[in-house]
């Protein structure tokens, strides 16, 4: 296991196999293909061959206890945000990027609290609706 | 008056402009309840602000151009600008120190401001570059649908971005909706589709564009609350208004809400929540859930307050400096009443230093000031040791004979001629046409007679660092205020 030692930047194709297994939690080379296949055409021999050597790199780790092999990101997701992005992440959206943003939450989080108060609201609606 | 002088009053005078647009626009806050007017009367009050800085701003720029370009290039010995702005000084001391100040706080606060925008732009840039995918071909056709449905002829794209945490809008021209990893998937269809249709809207509406045009006026007009607060109103606005539209098309209002909802919990549990306070998402959702709301009594409050407080400040400002000459010099004339104030800003006006002034202005008690007096004429004295001070004999002279030649509704002194006698002595030749009329005009100007305006040239043999130099002073209004001028074209009368 790679665990101790940090696994290196992934290039752009490696990213869009991490993509699927975050997405979809553990999987087979198959079901990352499938995956991808939804996105742009690839040969399946492509992806094995890529996920092969993330395993080598540590990107991914390998369970071998079955006979289809399974396939899970070393690294959480938002780890690897943080290694792309450095401390770009918290600049693009809570810095000065976010004026630039439009979008349907506001950049700021809402907290636990405002979460309760938010779900409250819309269950107390539900019931008087009915 | 100076560019300078002229953008430090227009950001003086904005403040108080700024207050009054603002509490109109308070007023119709309170009056409407429309998300549309409401977001329209608030671009509209952004954009008048902006007008109105510099509407004031061109109306203090010098009147003429042309006259001040040409001064520049000649190198003419400094005139001193105090005579002219010195009314200002004497009767609204607090706003007129502050101006020489404000416009250099003023222009490192608009680079800061356009340097944090452009720092934006860029990493938003880079955001695009690392970890995006075009979303699956599914949910590029359902967008494609679904902007048609809101009628947008641009092709909009859809990605999925590892680096976003909520779904964004990006561009105008070629916009792209940017969408976290996991939330086409992670969320029912139905409330994928709603969110989408939200950053559709924006899209739609022009707000990414409207949005730019709002943080350039915000960066031009920064030192400005109502900028801030108009421009906060907006932006919530925008989102009220997007959520109507999604609304309108789908008719469900609480499903709408409950998707985003569960959008802001999906996000905040993939992450924990940085800042307390955040997001206006409750008030979105309780005008979604219960659109009659009623309004809060402190923007009532506040906008009375601004409304006051801007009605004041610009009256007194406006006060501060009315630019009718007559009207600055009488009041001039009333409340120089000191005898120091009057030796250092009438007597010697033209001629004293920067150093000596401020120097003078440093000293506490009367014998200092006699002293410095004494010393300021003995300096220069041409024949030190005499009883005689033959140049300050002719200073005299010199202001004495203005105000008996120069005279017309100002002190002779105060004129544009009275101030080059005084400081240059008599010129060595005048060409004078106190009645103006017809004109030979020279070939460098055109040639031809032309009617003109009473006008004087004065001609200097030996001008210091410059050689020989004609100046000429025009009178356009024919009430006797002849005004120094360098553009030859000032005294021919408009056909």
């Amino acid at each position: 296991m790679a665990g101790g030692e940090q696994p290196p930047r992934p290039t752009d194709a490696e990213l869009e196999i991490l993509a699927v297994l975050w997405n979809t939690g553990p999987a087979t080379v198959r079901q990352v293909h499938e995956a991808i296949n939804q996105r742009r055409q690839t040969q399946y021999s492509t992806i094995l061959k890529l996920m092969q050597i993330m395993a080598e790199k540590g990107l991914v780790l390998r369970d071998e206890e079955q006979r289809a092999h399974i396939y899970k990101a070393a690294r959480p997701r938002e780890w690897t945000q943080r290694q792309l992005a450095g401390h770009l992440l918290e600049r693009a959206f809570s810095g000065s990027a976010k004026a630039l943003l439009l979008g349907a939450l506001s950049a700021k989080k809402a907290t636990k609290s405002e979460l309760a108060e938010l779900r409250k609201l819309l269950d107390e609606y539900a019931k008087r609706s009915k | 008056m100076s560019v300078q002088e002229a953008l430090g009053w227009a950001l003086i005078h904005s403040i108080w402009e700024g207050g009054l647009i603002a509490g109109v626009f308070g007023v119709i806050l309170l009056s409407v309840r429309s998300s549309r007017i409401r977001y329209v009367a608030g671009c509209v009050a952004m954009f008048v602000m902006l007008a109105s800085f510099i509407l004031t701003f061109v109306r203090f720029l010098p009147e003429r151009g042309s006259a001040a370009g040409t001064l520049a290039r000649i190198t003419l010995p400094p005139w001193d600008a105090r005579p002219l702005t010195g009314g200002n000084f004497d009767r609204f001391p607090d706003l007129g120190i502050l101006i020489p100040r404000l416009t250099p706080i003023w222009i490192w606060g608009v680079c800061f401001f356009y340097l944090r925008y452009a720092s934006g732009w860029l990493s938003l840039h880079r955001m695009r570059q690392r970890g995006v995918w075009h979303a699956p071909d599914y949910w590029q056709r359902r967008i494609a649908r679904l902007a048609a449905e809101l009628r947008i002829s641009r092709p909009v794209l859809l990605f999925e971005c590892l680096l976003a945490n909520t779904p964004v809008v990006v561009g105008h021209l070629r916009p792209a909706i940017f969408v976290p990893l996991g939330f086409l998937t992670g969320l029912p269809a139905a409330h994928v589709e709603a969110i989408l249709l939200h950053e559709l809207a924006h899209i739609r509406r022009a707000d990414y564009l409207v949005n730019v045009c709002q943080r350039v006026i915000e960066g031009l007009l920064f030192y400005h609350p109502a900028v801030w607060w108009i421009s906060h109103v907006i932006r919530a606005e925008r989102e009220n208004c997007c959520d109507d539209m999604v609304v309108e098309l789908r008719g469900d209002a609480y499903d709408y809400a409950s998707a985003l909802s569960t959008l802001e919990q999906q996000r905040s549990t993939a992450q924990a929540a940085i800042a307390a306070g955040g997001g206006n998402l409750m008030k979105r959702v309780q005008r979604l859930l219960y659109p009659k709301q009623p309004h809060s009594m402190w923007v009532s409050v506040a906008g009375a307050v601004i409304l006051m407080a801007s009605t004041a400040m610009g009256l007194a400002a406006w006060h501060g400096n009315n630019h009718n000459p007559t009207h600055v010099s009488k009041q001039t004339e009333q409340t120089v009443n000191d005898p120091w104030q009057k030796w250092l800003n009438e007597d010697v006006v033209y001629i004293i230093s920067d150093e000596e002034r401020a120097a003078f202005e440093r000293l506490k008690t009367d014998p200092e000031r006699q002293h410095f007096v004494e010393q300021f004429w003995a300096r220069r004295d041409p024949t030190p040791g005499t009883a005689e001070n033959e140049f300050k004999e002719e200073h005299y002279r010199r202001i004495a004979f203005a105000n008996d030649h120069f005279a017309g509704k100002a002190q002779g002194w105060r004129t544009d001629r009275g101030r080059i006698y005084i400081k240059y002595g008599p010129p060595d030749e005048i060409d004078s046409h106190p009645s103006g009329g017809s004109y030979q005009r020279p070939d460098s100007e055109g040639g031809g007679t032309a009617a003109t305006y009473p006008f004087e040239d004065w001609r200097y043999n030996h001008f210091e660092g410059v050689g020989s130099l004609t100046i000429e002073f025009v009178d356009t209004t024919s009430s006797g205020n002849f005004r120094m001028t360098l553009d030859p074209k000032e005294k021919y009368k408009k056909p």
